[in-house]
């Protein structure tokens, strides 16, 4: 099938490519031959599925989407039916509970478009299943059908359209309507309050769970109990209202029914045979990050998310399984409501090894979390395979939401979150010397220089040896803390001179006293408020939702703050019988101002506070930055009577004279349309596209120093163009084959413009281009790229607990020559749900076990096949130009990736216990390697292909419900870890004919010793470095000066964590939960700027401890002949010649961590309260995130905040901003 | 009527679809904004320029070139002045002539390519360039890739070449590049920063650039610099009028690396050694090569001790930092000067070779030179008077005058530093050893190289090895071959 398929379409592209257009579109009719018979109804293929054992039939109620929308998430918590007595389907094959087949009323006549031969289906969900707990309150238009004869149950899905209200218009008046409320595992609920929503009557159920109430159709009914997820259900029948409640404990839906697969296709979980993760949107909507990337770590088992919290939307890296390819990009492929997003690190090569820069960040943060239904996680080869050369590195499928909150007509939801942020993980700093190198002070006489003082008597010493009387000046120049004791010395601070500025502090004198808190207290609360409100509204015609949000933060650092506005819009209407379009637009527009700068670059707040700076400075007189003329202050003044700035502004200067803005615009979504050819065959055509304008603009201000303005404008544009045909067969009564076949290409464009100026600005605090001493150096970057794609699936189920899926992409891609081109990526996948055949293992209540097998492959970036020279700007009227430092090759392939996986899915015990658990063994050959040759080529750079990498790990999930009492207290622990171990087998290039031992993947900017290395034989990034030099007992030895010696530089450690995970234990009780996420990485390695720069620069705790400065340190070691280190140094010297840059081991640490990152309280209002307001829901949650750093080896900085960029270069701590600890408050309504 | 519309749209789409599909995927990959192809003046242009920006950059100038010629010493960063080195400015020194010589090469090949009247001379021009840059690279490092450098396609990881051989491959070239220019042919013009363009003087520097090799070479192989220096004195420099010389325009982008009108540069102060030994001999030039200290004390110029830590009880409290001539936006960026060719004679006088004068015309020569190049006309006969080349043995009278001259080219006097090894005319040590003592365990003194820079440890890791270990050990304390002593 998958070949035939494959042939088919690459026929079609050869014949179209190689004919006319007329002959091409006299030809296009062919393959469709269905065109005309429209008869089948909308229905999407996917597999729900009875679990037989259970008797009441639950419906995902994401079954209710219609077809067309294949993006549609699986969400909220299922409603159970229960079939009614007489709804015993007569289909023969039907020895299953009945079909719960739930259309709109009237509509049960037109059913030949129901198509229902099988008994529909669905799964009791696991009531330790975390279920989402922002969606609590889940209103579904829900029919049992009266007339299920007519019907024949959906193999695929239960459809539950919205009610024809036309039709109920003719159902006038009440009738008595029953139901009972059960928990998943049958259990009935007593009490569980029944509330007519419309009459606004309500009871509680009884004992046994059942109840009575009067409605009328097109009422909706709520039913809610504590520490459940509340339900509304609008009536659409009047036949018997069973309910399942689910827990209301957890945001995270781990085992949710059905999930989204590559290209939207929806499965159940029965028929998928890879791991694939599924997180609701609540997870990171609930306690908000700025990017909602960040609020994903420790939820999924094997995704790794690393980030910069003080960083204002700084990268995130998004790692799935470990990383794969020695030199390219290994960051997830993100997807939005099919929309390939364009996600590609634009920082610059300098910030990402801590050299220095902004940290534009990841432009995932344009998504509004609050716009976010569900997000799939597809991690391996296999079930990305449909992706192609784009998904090599896994994908993170983000399905927005496209209809009501609550209830059917039209709802409108807003939630309100507000934030207090405050940094954490400081550095400890000494607080014993102030700054000044040698211990001293110098002094200033007034016979000397009457002109810097007030007067003789204002002079405060004398030491009467015929000098005068003088002021003690501590040495401005030097950026460090090796100065004096502070001991309250009467001392003539930085701001005292400048007399000609009209300065009210001139000839003033301060005590030398310790400042403790000047670094806290440069930062500042921060606070972040996001509004959102959605509109949504479904009738059987189609959808819509309309939503806005506005994220407004003001952050830590003074004059920063971030502003964003979402708008967005999701709509589907059957536009004719059979043909549905869909579009999905979102708009978002963003505005930074004031990011702090990264690394070691002096808008980096910490280069001033920790890696250089003066211990003893006044924070509130800091803040006293510029004179009245403009010109700044600064404590690194040249000298008592020289203002100019030697090497480091103020801080206050740097936040509000030298700051960076950004912003972007940016527009992405789909239109599409979905037509139903026939009964078996449904063909989408989608046009999706990314488009995006940014705008950075970097500001030195013109004072003493020339000045300077940066801009730049990247640009990018996506555009994808998708046809699919979507085809599901019966093949007998024991086999369903459903299929997929489309054709996609890829188009996109980008370009970065502006420039730089050359030689400062001429008028200063003018920041335009033009405004440039000699003439500014343009930016003028350009790429092109085109992915022509061609692939399939074909999904065959035996009995519904036997899958075997088989898939295939082709690429054509512009990047590499033709001759290379296409690439095939296979996949084959089966899954087997063992739990079907061991019916009468009652403990056992679900097992499947499931094993893939695929290959992918990744493309590279335009134009690594051309030789170029660079422009170098012009010598006055002489044009320069270089050889490219890179050297291309024609000769370039696609990177291949090949990866087995298993994985076994058991839950059990009453579903108290959940385990999933998968090993996965990937390896990476071919990689398009951007080689660093030795520069005695001529080049820094050469592409080659070669390589292999291997990775293999295991993933493992558990979920736990360990305490489950009759009165409604919970406890569900969900926990997942996850161990990759990663090889580089090989670098053998064959182009080159050679064998590389290793590859640099990136070396740090300042000592220049320190690099994240692959190399043959070792784990992907192993940093390597200069070591202590030891004897044979493992001592270090130190040299006859007393200072350590130092080795060759070798291996020092993998920057990558030996594993990783998070645990969730969540309590829930009457309508309130508390959950707790812990996450944690064990192992890892990094190389640290705060420490090393904080130690050799006096400023960090060490420098002083232990008197330390007065009695000198020894190195702790043994001499060459074994005798112990007795040679004393003084502590400067110690730190300088053995914790800097020489000797890299001294600064590196153990990135092991563990952290309590986020703690949820959720309360739902009681019905009273709201319902004043005529609100169908209201929740309040408190939360804080980044809690508490319980455990970390090592000092100053947080290990899981160290992260400089979203690039492979990692492990190097370029003097990481401080944490930032978040507290918050969420408030979510529905009408 | 509403099916058939939406039955022909799709198709349109479809084939639309299709359409888009069959462009020309291979004719995207070009990258339009780049170009594949230009042309030998905006090569040289290129290369002239960038090779000056790192010899007179602060980081391999300022930290390695005048610091190892004990020029200078270093302000807060002390430990470049200790001989810890710093390897990022090491991989770029390395990486930047590499680069520059493949731009030459690149010249040739343009040439080669089309018909161009002036190849010829565009060629030799770029000859003689690849071999001053080589010369640099093999007297830093000893052991370096020559015959299989810059030759990507072939060589991926090219291996290292004996330094003596580089050498006499290094001068056969030279002398055949000299002879391939051809003065009547047309050349650069313009775009030839350094001489405009002009064959004769591209000549001569060849014949002063073969001195440079060949006294280089003169205790290790004594024979062949003896006829090199012999057939080849006549035709050099006779004059600052023949000096070769970058002249920066002044201007961004196109200043001397080491100005300070953007930005101070406080990084160094000049040393002791320099400031103490030219106040002793009442040398003019002291003024231009340094500048009073500011601030505290009062206006003389004072040096640091050469390597002195801040930590060190005695270390003064300021110094004087290099003149402002030296940190001037348009100051030259130096490739060769007459000074040095007249000291070269000297020498080879000295050491007996033929070479038209004795060796104290060409000592005054050099020493008139070097004044007349920094403007100096007062002052210059009591100067010669004070250091007259008859005050001591040659290799300390004109070992100190040479490394005066060569200031701030600072890695031609640390080459020269350690080769002749020289000491003050009267014999006393003029150099030290770091004040608060060396961090390289390898030397003491002075580093006799620089050790290979991390990228070939990393990315030529084979020959790397093996050309540390046929030169010694990849060490700053092994000594080029023509270090003998």
């Amino acid at each position: 099938m998958r070949s035939h398929v494959l042939t088919w379409l690459w026929l079609c592209f050869a014949i179209y490519c190689s004919i006319g257009p007329n002959r091409a579109s006299a030809n296009v009719n062919r393959p469709f031959p269905t065109f005309s018979a429209v008869t089948a109804v909308q229905q999407q293929p996917k597999d729900t599925t009875v679990k037989p054992s259970a008797s009441p039939v639950v419906i995902t109620p994401s079954a209710s989407k219609p077809s067309t929308d294949t993006n549609k998430p699986a969400t909220a918590t299922p409603v159970t039916i229960t079939p009614n007595n007489n709804n015993q389907s007569n289909k023969a094959d039907t020895n299953k509970p009945a079909a719960a087949v739930i259309t709109p009323n009237n509509q049960a006549k037109d059913t030949t478009k129901t198509d229902t031969t099988k008994p529909a289906a669905a799964v009791i969900t696991p009531n330790n299943q975390a279920s989402d707990s922002t969606r609590k309150d889940t209103t579904r238009p829900a029919t049992a059908t009266s007339d299920s004869t007519k019907k024949k149950a959906t193999d695929t899905s239960a459809l539950i359209l919205p009610s024809d209200s036309n039709t109920l218009k003719q159902e006038i008046g009440q009738f008595t309507l029953h139901g009972v409320v059960k928990q998943p595992g049958g259990q009935p609920i007593p009490g569980a309050g029944v509330m007519n929503l419309s009459t606004h009557q309500g009871v509680a159920a009884n004992e046994d769970g059942t109840f009575s109430i009067k409605a009328s159709l097109k009422d909706t009914i709520k039913i809610s109990a504590p520490t459940f997820g509340d339900q509304s259900i609008p009536l659409t029948s009047k036949d018997s209202l069973p309910v399942t409640l689910t827990s209301a404990s957890t945001g995270k839906k781990q085992l949710q029914e059905v999930v989204v697969t590559a290209l939207g296709i929806q499965r159940n979980t029965r028929a998928v045979g890879y791991a694939i993760e599924d997180v609701s949107g609540s997870a990171v909507q609930e306690a908000k990050e700025v990017n909602f990337v960040s609020s994903l770590s420790g939820k999924v088992p094997g995704l790794q998310v690393s980030s910069n919290t003080g960083s204002m939307g700084g990268s995130t890296k998004i790692m799935i399984r470990g990383t794969k390819s020695i030199l390219g990009d290994n960051n997830a492929f993100v997807v939005v409501d099919g929309t390939p997003f364009v996600n590609t690190n634009v920082n610059q090569a300098g910030q990402q090894n801590g050299g220095g820069g902004y940290d534009y960040g990841s432009s995932l943060q344009d998504i509004n979390p609050e716009d976010i239904e569900n997000i799939s996680v597809l991690k391996g080869a296999a079930a990305t395979a449909l992706y192609g050369s784009r998904g090599a590195n896994g994908v993170m499928l983000i399905t927005t939401k496209k209809r009501p909150d609550v209830g059917g007509g039209i709802g409108v939801t807003y939630s309100l979150n507000a934030q207090a942020d405050q940094v954490s993980v400081l550095p400890h700093y000494q607080n014993l010397y102030g700054g000044g190198s040698g211990g001293k002070f110098e002094k200033l006489y007034y016979n000397e220089h009457p002109e810097a003082f007030l007067s003789e008597s204002a002079a405060t010493y004398d030491d009467n040896d015929g000098l005068g009387r003088y002021d003690l000046m501590p040495m401005y120049r030097a950026d460090e803390s090796w100065g004096p004791k502070l001991e309250g010395q009467l001392i003539r601070p930085y701001y005292s001179f400048d007399k000609d500025k009209g300065n009210p502090y001139f000839g003033q004198t301060t005590p030398w006293v310790a400042q403790p808190n000047n670094v806290k207290d440069f930062y500042r609360t921060g606070y972040t408020i996001t509004n959102n409100i959605a509109m949504a509204g479904t009738n059987d015609k189609g959808y819509f939702r309309l939503s806005y949000g506005n994220m407004n933060q003001v952050f830590v650092l003074p004059n920063a703050s971030n502003n964003r506005n979402n708008i967005s819009f999701n709509g589907g209407y059957e536009v004719a019988k059979g043909l549905k379009a869909s579009a999905s637009v979102n708009y978002t527009a963003y505005a930074a101002k004031g990011r702090p700068g990264t690394g070691f670059t002096g808008p980096n707040p910490t280069l001033q506070f920790t890696m250089y700076g003066q211990r003893q400075l006044n924070i509130d007189m800091e803040k006293r930055y510029k004179y009245d003329d403009g010109s700044q202050i600064t404590w690194n003044r040249t000298s008592w009577d020289n203002p100019t700035p030697l090497s480091s502004n103020g801080p206050y200067w740097n936040r509000y004279m030298d700051y960076e803005t950004d912003s972007r615009t940016r527009l992405f979504g789909n239109v599409g349309l979905d037509y139903e050819a026939s009964k078996w065959l449904t063909i989408s055509g989608r046009v999706f596209m990314d488009s995006y304008n940014a705008l950075q603009e970097e500001r030195t201000a013109k004072d003493y120093l020339i000045g300077g303005y940066i801009k730049r404008v990247p640009t990018a544009t996506e555009l994808n163009y998708q046809l699919t045909a979507n085809m599901k067969f019966d093949l007998g009564k024991d086999f369903k084959l459903n299929g997929v076949v489309g054709g996609n290409i890829m188009h996109r464009k980008t370009t970065v413009t502006g420039g730089t100026t050359v030689g400062g600005l001429i008028i200063p605090l003018v920041y335009n281009l033009n405004n440039s001493v000699t003439t500014a150096t343009p930016y003028d970057e350009y790429t092109e790229k085109q992915i022509n794609s061609g692939f399939a699936t074909a999904s065959l189920g035996y009995r519904n607990f036997l899958f075997l899926e088989l898939s295939g992409r082709a690429d054509w891609s512009s990047t590499l020559l033709s001759e290379n081109n296409p690439y095939i990526y296979p996949a084959a996948s089966a899954s087997f749900v063992f739990s079907d055949l061991l019916k009468n293992w009652k403990w056992l209540s679900f097992g499947k076990v499931r094993a893939s097998v695929s290959s992918v492959g990744n493309d590279t970036n335009p134009y690594q096949t051309d030789d170029l020279f660079t422009f170098l700007p012009g010598f006055g009227s002489n044009p320069m130009t270089q050889i490219s430092n890179t050297k291309y090759t024609k000769q370039l392939k696609p990177e291949r990736t090949q990866e087995y996986e298993s994985g076994i899915t058991l839950r059990f015990l009453d579903e108290r216990v959940g385990l999933d658990f998968t090993y996965y063994r990937r390896k990476t050959t071919d990689q398009l390697l951007p080689i660093s040759v030795s520069p005695a080529t001529g080049y820094v750079t050469a592409w080659g292909n070669g390589g292999a990498v291997e990775n293999k790990g295991i993933e493992a999930s558990l979920n736990l419900n360990p305490i489950r009492l009759k009165n409604g207290f919970r406890w569900d622990i969900v926990a997942n870890i996850a161990r990759n171990k990663n090889k580089v087998l090989n670098m053998d290039i064959a182009q080159y004919h050679t064998s590389l031992t290793q590859q640099t993947i990136g070396t740090d900017r300042r000592t220049q010793r320190v690099s994240v290395i692959g190399q043959v034989g070792q784990p992907l990034g192993m940093l390597t470095g200069t070591d202590y030099v030891y004897n044979d007992k493992g001592e270090r030895i130190v040299g006859a000066d007393g200072n350590y010696l130092i080795s060759d530089i070798k291996n020092l450690g993998n920057v990558y964590p030996d594993y990783t995970g998070g645990i969730t234990n969540s309590f829930s009780y009457k309508g309130i939960y508390l959950s707790a996420l812990i996450d944690f990485q064990h192992g890892g390695t990094f190389f640290s700027y705060t420490n090393m720069y904080g130690k050799i620069s006096g400023l960090l705790d060490v420098t002083a401890d232990n008197n330390v400065r007065e009695t000198g340190i020894i190195a702790k070691g043994v001499k060459e002949d074994g005798t112990p280190n007795d040679v004393v140094l003084d502590a400067n010297s110690y730190f300088i010649n053995n914790e800097n840059k020489t000797l890299s081991k001294a600064n590196m640490y153990d990135a092991s961590y563990i952290y309590l990152r986020e703690v949820k309280l959720g309360y739902n209002l009681p019905e009273a309260w709201y319902k004043r307001f005529h609100a169908q829901s209201a929740r309040l949650s408190l939360y804080g995130r980044n809690l508490w750093l319980m455990h970390s080896n090592a000092p100053n900085v947080d290990p899981s905040n160290i992260l400089n960029s979203s690039s492979n270069i990692v492990g190097i701590e370029g003097g990481a901003l401080p944490s930032v600890r978040s507290y918050g408050i969420n408030l979510n309504v529905s009408f | 009527m509403l099916n058939r519309i939406i039955k022909y749209s799709l198709l349109f789409a479809f084939v639309g679809l299709i359409m888009a599909g069959c462009k020309k995927l291979d004719s995207i990959n070009h990258d339009p904004t780049k170009s594949t192809t230009t042309e030998p003046p905006y090569q040289l242009t290129a290369a002239e320029k960038t090779v000056m920006d790192v010899l007179y950059s602060t980081l391999q100038n300022g930290y390695i070139g005048m610091h190892y010629a004990q020029f200078w010493s270093g302000n807060t960063r002390v430990a470049d002045s200790q001989y810890s080195l710093d390897e990022g400015n090491n991989g770029t020194l390395w990486s930047t002539l590499y680069a520059a010589v493949n731009n030459l090469n690149l010249i040739v090949a343009l040439n080669a390519n089309k018909t161009n009247v002036a190849a010829q001379n565009q060629n030799a021009i770029a000859g003689i360039l690849k071999v001053w840059i080589m010369q640099i690279l093999t007297d830093t490092y000893v052991n370096v890739p020559y015959t299989q450098a810059v030759n990507v396609g072939e060589y991926i990881t090219p291996a290292f070449d004996d330094a003596k051989t580089i050498y006499n491959q290094l001068a056969d070239s030279l002398s055949a590049n000299i002879n391939a220019l051809d003065p009547a042919q047309p050349t650069f013009g313009d775009a030839d920063i350094i001489f405009k363009g002009d064959v004769v003087k591209w000549q001569t520097l060849g014949h002063s650039l073969m001195l440079r090799l060949a006294i280089r070479m003169a205790d290790a192989d004594n024979a062949k610099a003896k006829s090199l220096i012999e057939s080849h004195y006549q035709a050099a420099m006779t004059s600052n009028a023949d000096n070769a010389e970058f002249a920066y325009l002044g201007v961004d982008p196109n200043r001397y690396p080491m100005d300070e009108t953007n930005r101070r540069i406080t990084d160094f102060f000049v040393s002791t050694t320099l400031v103490d030994y030219m106040r002793a001999t009442n040398d003019p030039r002291l003024s231009i090569y340094a500048r009073p200290v500011e601030g505290l004390t009062t206006d003389t110029i004072y040096g640091m001790p050469y390597g002195m830590s801040t930590t060190n009880p005695n270390r003064p409290s300021a110094a004087s930092y290099p003149g402002t001539r030296i940190y001037a936006a348009n100051m030259k960026g130096i490739l060769m000067t007459y000074s040095e060719v007249a000291f070269t004679l000297a020498e080879a006088a000295a050491r007996g070779y033929a070479v038209g004068s004795d060796a104290a015309t060409y000592y005054e020569a050099g020493v008139r030179a070097s004044m007349a190049y920094w403007g100096i006309t007062d002052g210059v006969d009591e100067y010669l008077a004070t250091v007259p080349y008859t005050g001591g043995e040659w290799k300390n009278v004109i070992g100190t005058q040479k490394w005066l001259s060569l200031y701030p080219q600072g890695f031609q006097a640390w080459f020269e530093r350690i080769r002749l090894n020289f000491a003050k005319p009267d014999g006393s040590a003029l150099f030290i050893a770091p004040v608060s003592g060396s961090l390289d365990q390898h030397v003491t003194l002075v580093p006799y190289r620089l050790t290979y820079p991390l990228s070939e440890a990393n990315a030529n890791n084979t020959n790397y090895t093996a050309a540390g270990s046929a030169i010694g050990g990849d060490t700053k304390g092994t000594k080029n071959w023509w270090i003998t002593y």
